[in-house]
């Protein structure tokens, strides 16, 4: 065969290396600025191999969580982990150092001017995650996917490769106790999923945004939180799965990424799904809300913890439990109600 | 009897390994076609099995297999040699990948191939006749010609096959052959691989044209065959179970499918999740769960229904949040729960109809949904879809939605009632004029003048003739009687409804063998 490619290719990388999407340029030279004021404290990336399952997570104060999030995902089959610590009372180190499969970074920039921690992500995965599956989330947030007891996640990886997809789309489902927030105490090593297992299966709505792509908001947030008007909540679309390319870029926390189509991932009816399980709702709910006001660092002037405060504040025993509550039982309860879907990865 | 198998891999060594000990347990021959390209540790790794079995296994590696291109007949057919080269070569040859089991133990397979005797198992499909691609190119694919390949020059590649439409260049076939097409795995006796490559030798026009189609691993064995073989010999038909979904993929088997796949007829699948652990473990015992030997009408009529449902797959319509904005019309459609609205022109009478409908277990009261400043519900209603009296501006956002989510929340054994007070309430018409089962009372107050009712009607006609035409007109002091009445007939719906299910799920049965076992 005639080999068009010699001739092919070095055209068109030279038209590649001209395109470039104009909010991925912001973003990069944004991250780019970034880079320098993340300190690396353990550096293991050197042990990152070709084909590893990455996963880059950042946090303040969160220390009671890393060590169960650490085998939760250890256990879903990451390889290594890239952390970045914002100014932690006590630093994340004295967790993570001497973990083989730890990258951790700490800086001392604000979380609010690096369009929260967006600018750090793009940083990190530009630098090391180039060509990975990488999963970006929260320490409160647990990916969860269809058959996820009997597929295992590199299986998952293979099925959107053999399909040529680049991004995952899941839905952020908050997770609260039965009783009230307050009593659920989540010990540290200890799954949150068992003092905080449910969720509510209906009350989701998804709007076209003014990013290409489609805000779904709902859920306890919007239920109890900001029952007038859907504009207000939190959005709970999340594009946190992404086979990492020097063009991309998260644009809006995980929420968005640059160029659009990675948040498009779902579009067709028979696409698989995911979920993060998001747990928020535990006893440390209070301490969370008290730091975020004291920091004002949050989204809008934390003007979303201040409506959480106005509601704890009315009662010590607040609970989201409602009857339009279930149980989470496995990812089969959120096939159920329909919020993660198999598709056609039957 | 002695088998023949060729294994076309270039991944997975370990598999490979599982597999080729497993195949020549019984002194079969297996031929391992590793690709060049692959890494040169798992072609070492492969290699070793050669050592270790040294008189049942071999392995060459001679083409780089791409996807699409004649490279993959190419290996085949000097695997091929490979058995020609035997004093005794075996008496059938089964083509296979490295993901693919054998699902039941060989003798039962010999056993099969005794009864059956003097039959070539590949699928030939005469394309002239019937079209075997689900969709794209299907007789382009020998009438154009292909120097790019599709998946690394996408753009070219369409642009061609325009040019070619458009010049309306038409090839023929060498030896006035007729194009067939089936899956590229097969089994076929040696007297027939034997005859292939007579004809490939002596016919070298043949090879060299179908180096420049489309897919001739899908094609090529398939119009030999057809040409050199009686028809009668050919059993259309595959001892693997192997299906391509509708998007073109190979369709692959999981852990979760150990209980389907216990149960399939067939005598291999394809293919197999390597990280699938309860499969492969399967073929270390393979027991002969099964003593009887399939028949073909069983294997072609099973491999039917089950493909059947795995594409029914792709059609599913499914509602998790960010798929629509706010628009809901294909769920309404679906939704089979019936609503009932109730149209009132004077709020008069709302309580009285509360009582009513509240006396009664089988309805459930909505009472005022859609009022334009507020959402006039009950209050455990409305915490079942989570919302509150000032909701609204939710519920006007997301108007078709609101109607699902009203009849989703209602428990299972009730029907939702709602109120609309006439002319004021607006809901979404076009979302109600969906549903399937809604059904519109127009109650007849006490208070009511006919300037009211004509009012009240203008407006369903307008916006829903629809739902005119159903509308029922009842006076108040009916309303009791009628709601019993529907009630009823809930009931019967019911259960006709969960008769309807079982037979459509009967369609579709868990088990193929207890479906065809006859």
């Amino acid at each position: 065969m005639f080999p068009f490619s010699k001739i092919s290719a070095p055209l068109l990388a030279k038209r590649r290396r001209k395109f470039w999407h104009p909010v991925v340029r912001e973003m990069k030279s944004r991250a780019a600025w970034s880079m320098p004021n993340l300190v690396p404290v353990q550096n293991l990336t050197h042990l990152i191999k070709p084909k590893d399952r990455l996963l880059m997570t950042m946090g303040r104060d969160e220390n009671a969580r890393l060590p169960y999030f650490l085998k939760y995902y250890r256990d879903l089959g990451i390889d290594h982990f890239l952390f970045v610590d914002n100014e932690s009372d006590t630093p994340m180190a004295e967790i993570l150092a001497g973990e083989k499969d730890v990258s951790l970074w700490t800086t001392n920039e604000s979380y609010a001017d690096t369009r929260f921690g967006v600018d750090w992500m793009n940083a990190l995965l530009g630098q090391y995650a180039v060509g990975h599956w990488v999963l970006t989330v929260d320490l409160d947030e647990f990916f969860v996917y269809p058959f996820m007891g009997q597929r295992s996640y590199q299986e998952l990886l293979a099925y959107l490769d053999d399909c040529e997809k680049s991004s995952f789309y899941t839905l952020l489902v908050d997770m609260y106790p039965k009783g009230s927030i307050a009593s659920a105490h989540v010990p540290v090593g200890e799954s949150p999923l068992k003092h905080a297992s449910y969720f509510d299966r209906m009350g989701y709505y998804a709007v076209k945004g003014g990013h290409e792509d489609t805000w779904t908001r709902g859920g306890p947030r919007l239920r109890a939180f900001n029952s007038e008007t859907h504009d207000a909540a939190p959005a709970l679309n999340k594009t946190p799965l992404i086979k990492w390319h020097q063009r991309f870029a998260y644009h809006l926390s995980t929420h968005a990424a640059y160029p659009a189509f990675l948040n498009h991932a779902h579009k067709r009816h028979h696409d698989p799904t995911g979920a993060l399980l998001h747990f928020k709702f535990v006893s440390s709910f209070r301490e969370k809300i008290d730091q975020a006001i004291k920091h004002n660092n949050h989204y809008d002037n934390s003007k979303e913890y201040q409506k959480y405060l106005a509601k704890l504040k009315t009662s010590e025993a607040y609970t989201l439990y409602s009857s339009l509550s279930e149980q989470y039982t496995g990812p089969e309860s959120l096939i159920k109600a329909n919020l993660m879907t198999p598709g056609a990865w039957k | 009897m002695k088998l023949g198998f060729i294994i076309l891999a270039h991944n997975q060594p370990s598999a490979i390994r599982r597999l080729a000990e497993n195949l020549t347990k019984e002194g079969d021959r297996v031929v391992i076609h590793f690709d060049v390209a692959a890494a040169k540790s798992d072609l070492l790794a492969v290699q070793q099995i050669a050592t270790d079995l040294p008189h049942q296994v071999q392995v060459i590696s001679k083409v780089k297999g791409v996807w699409g291109e004649w490279s993959l007949v190419e290996a085949v057919l000097l695997s091929l040699q490979e058995f020609a080269r035997l004093p005794e070569p075996p008496a059938y040859i089964h083509l296979m990948s490295g993901a693919d089991l054998p699902l039941r133990p060989l003798a039962q397979l010999k056993e099969f191939l005794l009864t059956n005797p003097g039959l070539d198992f590949i699928e030939c499909c005469d394309i002239s006749k019937q079209s075997w691609v689900k969709g794209g190119l299907s007789k382009e694919r020998f009438q154009y010609y292909f120097p790019v390949n599709f998946k690394t020059h996408r753009k070219l590649f369409d642009r061609l096959v325009r040019w070619h439409r458009k010049l309306k260049i038409r090839r023929r076939m060498p030896l006035g052959l007729k194009p067939n097409m089936g899956s590229q795995w097969w089994t076929l006796r040696w007297t027939t691989c034997k005859k292939v490559l007579d004809f490939s030798k002596a016919h070298p026009q043949v090879p060299r044209f179908f180096k420049s189609t489309w897919i001739p691993d899908e094609s090529y064995f398939q119009t030999v065959i057809a040409k050199i073989i009686p028809n009668r010999e050919i059993a259309n038909l595959q001892l693997m179970f192997h299906h391509l979904t509708p998007t073109g993929r190979p369709y692959t088997f999981y852990n979760d499918h150990a209980e389907m796949v216990r149960k399939l007829p067939h005598f291999f699948i394809r293919k197999v999740s390597p990280q699938a652990s309860i499969l492969w473990d399967h073929i270390c015992n393979l027991e002969p769960r099964r003593r009887r030997i399939p028949s073909l009408k069983l294997l072609r009529k099973t491999r039917q229904l089950i493909q059947n449902r795995i594409d029914a797959n792709h059609k599913l319509i499914t509602t998790v949040p960010g798929y629509h904005d706010g628009w809901y019309g294909p769920e309404l459609k679906a939704e089979k729960r019936p609503l009932v609205l109730l149209f009132i022109t004077d709020d008069i009478i709302l309580p009285q109809l509360e009582t009513i409908t509240r006396s009664i277990a089988a309805f459930c009261w909505l009472g005022k949904p859609f009022h334009p400043k507020y959402i006039g519900m009950p209050k455990d209603a409305l915490e079942r879809i989570g919302m509150t009296r000032e909701s609204a501006p939710i519920r006007d956002n997301f108007r078709q939605q609101f109607i699902h989510h009203l009849i989703a929340s209602t428990p299972e054994s009730q029907t939702p009632v709602a109120v609309l007070s006439m002319p004021e309430d607006q809901p979404d018409w076009y979302g109600l004029s969906l549903l399937e089962h809604v059904i519109p009372i127009l109650v007849i107050g006490a208070s009511l003048n006919n300037l009211h009712l004509s009012r009240a009607l203008s407006v369903i006609r307008n916006t829903s003739p629809r739902i005119l035409q159903k509308t029922v007109h009842i006076e108040l002091d009916q309303v009791p009687a009628a709601l019993i009445n529907l009630a009823e007939d809930f009931k019967l719906w019911q259960a006709r409804e969960i008769h309807a299910q079982s037979l459509r799920d009967s369609l579709l049965p868990e088990d193929p063998q207890a479906y065809s076992n006859t």
